[in-house]
């Protein structure tokens, strides 16, 4: 099949775990035999958006470029339109993008069409993690829209606009129109693509063909060794630590906590900032992907204490595909990746003392940290491989393409 | 090599390492110096873009004292580099871009976009205030339309 896969937002090296998921998708659909094409958007003045060279890519792609005045619902549309119209695909796959990426799939509604939602950006427009939040634009709009009229304000008022609230203006997504455009848009789609139940309960009554996918990672990249015999066991929390969603602050009072009772580990974290650092806590800072891997080798336990709802959770398949056991929140995504007692260990969003009691039961009981390590490597090899979830996952979202 | 030096100072988050290769890019024969606080976690990737580190001998948080702040303002001034970048638009950024003795003042907004610091401060404030009118009044009709116009479902 020839496919357009169209993405407003692409950048590589990535940006994040949509970057990562729409190349690897291309890819595996690639590596299936497929004819595959990436329709990229660029404004030169933002690093939000576009920073990627096609000559650099495994794989043939066509970078549009615009001005930041050109990134609205006209133009935006028009040129994605015409270009891949020029290309003549089978269909067309819609990746990352926010409030313009309606407009831009109504234009392209010609093709039949599947659309991938990362995160929370078509239920929440406030904030795409739909941080501490139940409501669901697609069923109570008004609320919605007033909710992310004031959460964008400050920004708005200062016109210091990122790309977020860029789309947000140049989508007019307060109108009452775009909330029709919006369901019409899902409605042309033949299916939608999310990571997990959550995000599919959201769609329910708007579209019902949904297909759940999960991301991945390349299970080979990761070494699957043991870690070095060191007298101090390293926990790891790796990813945008900065970021409050992270829950950061629920592995700092779990360590504070452990610290009072043994000195035997030492928690590493992807922090920049040096003020963290006391006797067991160490900002490592920001690492590149190989540095990354070389991190979950040392690493003995990671964490990942997300405390939204976590869409899917990169992180924690990483660190399994490394071999190493993982304690993670229950929220999004994050609770099928880990198996509770198998794999790793759950708790409750910000309950810091159960994640304390977890990292020092793993750190009393190494054959633990081995066995779940090694289920963790192989739940990473069989559900998590790039391989295996497009093997698995995409013939039948193509099959409804075809049809 | 142009002989150009360049000081890209620390900024905590993930857009240090971004300001820093969106630098090479832009000069990428300049000398460029990472300035950065007491105990910065320095990764090899950041590394990598820069031909020198330079680590105060204050922590960020020291900084914010006005005898620390006055030491690196010296430092700064003594050195005299080509081009001093900030990583935010903040203002205390903004003075020490002033103050820093540079003969070009550059920021990298959040977004990327690389912009010279108005050395002029009346027309730098007019930007301010003509940005805050247009903003206040786009943000008005937004105010008007989601709660004046419902949605028919």
């Amino acid at each position: 099949m020839r496919l357009a896969f169209v993405d407003l937002l692409f950048s590589w090296p990535p940006h994040g775990g949509a970057d990562v998921d729409a190349y690897s998708t291309v890819q595996g659909l690639r590596a299936a035999g497929h004819d595959v094409r990436l329709f990229g958007a660029r404004d030169a003045t933002s690093w939000e958006r576009g920073q990627f060279e096609p000559d650099e890519l495994p794989f043939p792609s066509t970078r549009l470029e615009f001005t930041p005045n050109e990134v609205n619902r006209r133009v935006m549309p028009e040129r994605f339109r015409a270009a891949v119209d020029a290309w003549k695909p089978d269909a067309v796959m819609l990746g990352d993008g926010f409030f313009l990426k309606p407009y831009v799939g109504l234009a392209l509604a010609h093709y039949p069409m599947t659309a991938r939602y990362y995160a929370y950006e078509l239920t929440c427009h406030s904030d795409f993690r739909m941080f501490q939040c139940k409501a669901n634009y697609l069923q109570e709009p008004d609320l919605c829209r007033r909710c992310a009229a004031r959460a964008m304000g400050p920004e708005i008022k200062r016109w210091k606009l990122l790309s977020w609230e860029l789309e947000y203006v140049a989508a007019r997504a307060f109108m009452p129109y775009y909330y029709n455009m919006t369901v019409r848009f899902l409605k042309r789609c033949r299916s939608i693509i999310v990571y997990n139940r959550i995000q599919r309960q959201l769609l329910a009554g708007i579209q019902e063909k949904v297909h759940i996918i999960p991301g991945g990672v390349n299970v080979d990249e990761f070494s699957f060794t043991p870690p070095e015999n060191r007298e101090r066991k390293i926990i790891l929390m790796t990813g945008r630590v900065e970021d409050p969603a992270k829950g950061f602050a629920t592995v700092s009072e779990a360590a504070e906590r452990l610290a009072r009772e043994r000195a035997d580990f030492e928690v590493w974290v992807t922090h920049t900032d040096p003020a963290i650092n006391c006797p067991w806590m160490k900002a490592i800072g920001w690492q590149s992907p190989a540095e990354m891997r070389a991190l979950y080798a040392k690493a003995n336990i990671c964490v990942v204490p997300s405390v939204w709802e976590e869409p899917f959770g990169l992180v924690a398949v990483e660190a399994m595909a490394s071999g190493r056991p993982v304690c993670a929140s229950r929220v999004g995504g994050l609770q099928d990746i880990v198996v509770d007692g198998e794999t790793g260990f759950l708790f409750e969003k910000g309950d810091s003392i159960a994640l304390a009691d977890q990292l020092a039961h793993l750190l009393d009981d190494a054959d633990l940290r081995v066995r779940m390590g090694g289920a963790g490597r192989q739940r990473a090899e069989r559900e998590y491989d790039w391989e295996r979830i497009v093997e698995r996952h995409y013939p039948a979202v193509l099959e409804g393409l075809a049809t | 090599m142009n002989g150009r030096r360049t000081c890209v100072f620390y900024s905590k988050g993930r857009n240090y390492i971004d300001v820093l290769r969106a630098v090479r890019r832009d000069e990428p024969n300049s000398h460029i110096v990472a300035m950065v606080p007491m105990g910065y976690p320095i990764s090899e990737a950041e590394r990598a873009l820069v031909d020198e580190v330079i680590e105060l001998p204050q922590t960020a948080y020291s900084l914010r004292r006005p005898a620390t702040l006055t030491r690196l303002i010296n430092g700064l001034r003594t050195a005299h580099y080509d081009a001093f970048v900030i990583t935010f638009d903040s203002p205390r950024l903004n003075l020490l871009a002033a103050v820093s003795g540079a003969n070009e003042k550059i920021r990298y907004t959040f977004s990327g976009r690389r912009e010279a610091i108005h050395p002029m401060i009346p027309a730098t404030l007019f930007g301010v205030v003509a940005r805050h009118v247009w903003g206040n009044l786009v943000y008005l009709g937004i105010l008007a339309a989601v709660y004046g116009l419902r949605i028919k479902k």
